[in-house]
């Protein structure tokens, strides 16, 4: 899954970049406003992580031109703290709103339950056939046994579950797996499903020629 | 005297009320029972004046009184009717209705009471005196019956006037006590109401305005120190954040070396810009509780500048901007420390704000009665809008752009502060996108005595 950061705090901007990336998330980093909404009008994030005291533009105007045009759930990560601030926030359109001071694992824990809510999936736990997918607890288990899992195969069946039944496109893969600053070839993407196949039994992706890979059909 | 206004008022206007209407009384009594004893005097007198008539001298010498009988049946006796006496020129008593009557010559002519009676005195012919008296006890039981009338009248209207002034006291103290209800209403919780003038009589409508005005500035005073406090805690929080997310990453799970460092040296940089901010608060915080004294020595102000300037080379030269000096020699009197943290922060700040490539030209004169300080870049400048504000706390001109430059944010109130310590002036002209020149003024110190 693919996440924005939008913070001028350069260096916590990278702290939550590497929290989020060992977690599975690709993720993005803006640090001003104008950057931050040209990132999420380029892509089609799972969710973006907005500060609100932004240079250029404030996070506010971010999200209102954001809400204008998608449903990507946004998380207002502030340090404004007042109520004021909060409805404010929500009313624009804001999905959560943290303040600064916070805990990394509550802040992901929140995404993540955003990116679910916002596929209409939202219990962390899927079931198919003897294969049963935890996102929170970020396990496979195949016959009740947990099955090793590289972070970008778990991120890929992860992915694909938040779309079960639903065909899902290379390109969609890209857009959600990697960040912009990876450079990958198509068919990296080809090796990590067969990877999946091979450790989650034969049937658990199904392969459309030339269209892409659905699960659970 | 009394804790109440309303008791007060109504105490002294029934106490000028019993005067007024004592003395009021007391007035027309005088002149009423003045007025009857007249009366009854200028009869006694007119009876005098027929006893005079009647009065005879005989050929012996003798004085005989001879009395028409219209005039002798008034005198016939008895306790309520006229009495008369008469004395010849020796003194000697020689007429009298009655032998109980008991009285002494007069010796001029006169009216007076004696006892519950009227007498009334004239000099008859033959060197004769004559006193003629009456009992006035009906027209005293009359006065006595008046008198009981007024004070009953009186306590009546007295009455009626405290009714009236209570209730008076009442109607002209009803603003005030609306005025009391809604200045206790606009308690900390809401200081936004007001007093409703529109309500308010004239001349309490002043003080209704002046307590609404009072409000006004304790809610701007409130305001100040409710976004004081937010911007500080703002501050704070986001390195604190960093500082927490920092540490909560590098602990997840085991780091190579070059991780804990890193995650070391941003912590560090968290740190060190809540130090930065803190010190900032708690300067300002002592100066405003004027727990900060201030040194008073002789400051070569010309190379403290200079120093300070060379100390910024790093950082200039760090960011590509050529920074000039040109200081005159210039004495004041005050704090080289704080001093020399006024003129950093007036330097810094022209360094961060001006692109790479661009100067910061700085000059020290010395002027008749000033040491003048200019520091003028070619920097961004400072908008219109944000002009008034540059030199409150925390006010940033681009809200995150600056903090990233680093400093806390109250360097200018800090420095402001300083040179308004030191009895100077801060000011500045600025031209946006092409720089801005701050000018601080200070007095220069006294000569040294010789």
């Amino acid at each position: 899954m693919r996440v924005l950061i939008v913070e001028d705090e350069e260096d916590l901007a990278e702290t939550l970049r590497r929290a989020f990336v060992e977690d599975g998330f690709s993720v993005d980093v803006a640090h001003d406003g104008e950057s931050g909404l040209f990132n999420a009008q380029s892509w089609n994030y799972d969710a973006i992580v907005l500060d609100l005291m932004l240079p250029r533009l404030h996070g506010f105007d971010v999200l209102k031109k954001v809400r204008a045009k998608s449903t990507t759930p946004v998380l207002i990560l502030t340090a404004r703290d007042g109520l004021d601030d909060k409805l404010k926030g929500l009313n624009s359109g804001a999905d959560d709103y943290l303040t600064k001071p916070f805990q990394l694992t509550e802040l992901i824990a929140r995404v993540r339950a955003l990116v679910r809510r916002s596929a209409g999936k939202p219990s962390p736990r899927l079931k198919l056939g003897d294969v049963e997918i935890d996102s929170a607890a970020r396990v496979i288990r195949k016959k009740g046994k947990p099955v090793e899992l590289t972070p970008k195969e778990f991120a890929l069946a992860e992915f694909l579950a938040l779309h079960k039944g639903e065909l899902v496109t290379r390109t969609m893969i890209y857009d959600h797996l990697y960040d912009e600053n990876d450079d990958t070839f198509s068919n990296v993407v080809d090796v990590y499903v067969s990877n999946l196949r091979r450790k989650l039994g034969k049937g658990f992706i199904e392969t459309r020629r030339n269209q892409g890979y659905i699960l659970g059909v | 005297m009394f804790r109440s206004i309303r008791t007060t008022l109504l105490f002294w206007y029934g106490l000028i009320f019993v005067l007024l209407l004592g003395a009021f009384g007391t007035t027309v009594y005088i002149r009423l029972s003045r007025s009857v004893f007249n009366a009854v005097d200028a009869k006694l007198e007119a009876y005098g004046q027929s006893l005079a008539a009647g009065l005879v001298e005989m050929d012996d010498g003798s004085i005989d009184l001879e009395l028409p009988k219209s005039i002798r049946l008034l005198f016939r006796r008895g306790d309520d009717l006229p009495y008369y006496a008469v004395w010849d020129a020796s003194g000697k008593l020689i007429h009298r209705s009655s032998p109980s009557v008991k009285a002494t010559r007069p010796t001029s002519a006169t009216s007076r009471s004696r006892g519950s009676a009227r007498e009334v005195a004239l000099a008859g012919p033959l060197g004769t005196w004559i006193l003629v008296g009456r009992t006035a006890k009906h027209e005293r039981e009359k006065l006595a019956e008046f008198l009981a009338a007024c004070l009953t009248a009186g306590a009546a209207f007295m009455l009626v006037a405290l009714l009236g002034g209570w209730f008076l006291a009442t109607r002209a103290l009803r603003p005030i006590a609306r005025m009391t209800e809604a200045a206790s209403a606009i308690g900390a919780k809401d200081l936004s109401r007001r007093i409703d003038v529109s309500q308010i009589e004239s001349e309490l409508g002043a003080l209704a305005r002046t307590l609404n005005e009072t409000f006004d500035r304790l809610q701007t005073a409130f305001d100040h120190q409710a976004r004081f406090t937010a911007d500080a805690s703002h501050e704070l929080r986001t390195p604190l954040s960093l500082v927490l997310s920092q540490a909560e990453l590098a602990l997840m799970k085991d780091r190579s070396p070059q991780e804990y460092r890193e995650a070391l040296q941003s912590v560090e940089r968290a740190g060190l810009r809540m130090k930065t901010v803190v010190e900032g608060l708690l300067t300002l915080a002592r100066a405003d509780a004027k727990q900060l004294t201030l040194a008073k020595e002789t400051v070569a102000f010309g190379s403290l500048v200079e120093d300070t300037a060379s100390l910024l080379g790093p950082l200039a030269s760090q960011r590509k901007v050529a920074v000039t000096v040109h200081a005159q020699p210039a004495a004041v009197e005050g704090d080289r420390d704080r001093l020399r943290d006024a003129v950093t922060n007036l330097l810094s700040n022209a360094v961060r704000y001006t692109a790479e490539g661009g100067r910061v030209e700085v000059t020290v004169s010395a002027e008749e009665r000033e040491a003048v300080l200019k520091v003028a870049d070619t920097g961004i400048g400072i908008p219109e809008k944000d002009r008034p504000h540059i030199f409150e706390r925390f006010y940033r001109v681009d809200q995150a752009r600056s903090r990233d430059k680093g400093g806390s944010g109250l360097g200018l109130a800090i420095t402001k502060w300083i040179v308004e310590a030191h009895r100077g002036t801060i000011s500045f002209t600025s031209r946006e996108g092409q720089g801005t020149t701050f000018t601080v003024r200070l007095p220069l110190a006294p000569p040294p005595a010789p």
